[in-house]
């Protein structure tokens, strides 16, 4: 891998990780554009491969910047991806974060945590619409989500069990359906 | 793997506290991580109460970058400084990036992983639910203010119905906001 490719990947990085309002499925457009369309890192249905997995598995989907760059330059890939699209967000988020603290009895940081929250609110409540929606291809897969809902509102147990039994029915309807 | 949920000081969390609790938060964040930062923050560890915690995510989803990656940053940062944040951050991300990388590679040198490839769909399915339901959990913590409610379910409605970038909904919607809870205060304070 040239020392070309590294740069092309930080910077590449550093703007979507400034650009990534609300995380990765904002930049996944982008992302796309830049590895596949601009840099030919990859074709499109690896992109797409890589994307779905990212998904589905565990973590922050910011992740999904990570593995492009492992894929693009194995392990020093995969650091400099993530150092790349983690820092500057990071940095700004560090510095805001110590000034809000500091100003924290100021009336324009009371009104600042007061009319984010429930903004935040709304853009949880989106984004599990838009992650089942992205997620959901039959009516099974519905049924799935309205049971880790309905598992959040009323069980208070621990969401790994719901979590473990959706995977299990899908794993073991696929094999049905295949055998 | 649970824990008891002991309600320790916030300012005195170590870095093996912040550690653990966001190791745990990645690991368990199937389909995103707000419903896992939620449950191991607010339910679990008790380090913040609804409305504290709430307010915390909106500066985080405010500002660019992945929400759960700025939440690990402003919580580690004030309990331990930047050393703090980067072990917050790093304990969200290392893990899951370790066990992406594992089933990528799998993928590469294993066939027959359609139940594994099945299963984590599924396991996705499920956990977009447990981030629905996290917010409306949310939103009931918001019952007793009707403008909060109102632009919440504004800022959902326009990304889910409108298709609006979420960078303009939080910031538009997020500066509407806080000008009716800044007239608010003001109203309160005056009388």
């Amino acid at each position: 891998v040239s020392r070309a490719v590294f740069l092309a990947l930080a910077a590449d990085f550093a703007v979507l990780s400034l650009a990534a309002f609300g995380g990765a499925a904002t930049i996944a457009p982008a992302l796309r554009d830049g590895v596949v369309l601009r840099r030919h890192w990859m074709s499109d249905a690896e992109f797409l491969e890589l994307y779905a997995v990212a998904r589905a598995a565990p973590g922050p989907n910011i992740m999904i910047a990570s593995v492009m760059g492992w894929k693009v330059a194995g392990l020093a890939g995969l650091a400099l991806a993530t150092a790349v699209i983690l820092a500057p967000s990071s940095a700004i988020c560090l510095v805001l974060g110590r000034l809000t603290v500091r100003h924290e009895r100021t009336r324009f940081v009371r009104a600042l945590k007061l009319g984010l929250a429930p903004v935040a609110v709304g853009l949880v409540l989106a984004s599990g619409i838009a992650i089942a929606r992205a997620a959901n291809p039959g009516l099974l897969d519905w049924g799935l989500t309205a049971a880790g809902a309905l598992w959040v509102l009323f069980a208070r147990r621990n969401p790994l069990w719901i979590l473990v039994a959706g995977g299990v029915l899908t794993a073991a309807l696929a094999a049905t359906g295949r055998g | 793997v649970s824990e008891p949920a002991v309600a320790a000081p916030r300012d005195a969390l170590d870095h093996a506290a912040l550690a653990r609790a966001f190791v745990r938060i990645g690991l368990l964040g199937f389909g995103g991580v707000a419903a896992s930062a939620r449950r191991v923050l607010v339910e679990e560890r008790a380090w913040y109460d609804d409305e504290a915690y709430t307010e915390l995510l909106g500066l985080a989803q405010t500002l660019p970058g992945a929400n759960t990656v700025n939440l690990a940053v402003l919580i580690g940062d004030r309990a331990q400084g930047l050393s703090g944040a980067l072990t917050a951050m790093g304990a969200l991300i290392a893990p899951p990036i370790a066990l992406l990388i594992l089933i990528l590679t799998l993928y590469d040198h294993v066939q027959g992983l359609a139940a594994v490839r099945a299963a984590l769909a599924g396991m996705a399915s499920t956990g977009a639910g447990l981030v629905f339901g996290t917010g409306l959990r949310m939103a009931w913590s918001l019952r007793r203010r009707a403008a909060g409610l109102g632009f919440g379910l504004a800022a959902a409605l326009l990304v889910v119905v409108g298709h609006a970038p979420i960078a303009w909904v939080a910031l538009g919607v997020g500066a509407a906001s806080m000008a009716y809870a800044a007239w608010a205060l003001q109203r309160r304070l005056g009388s």
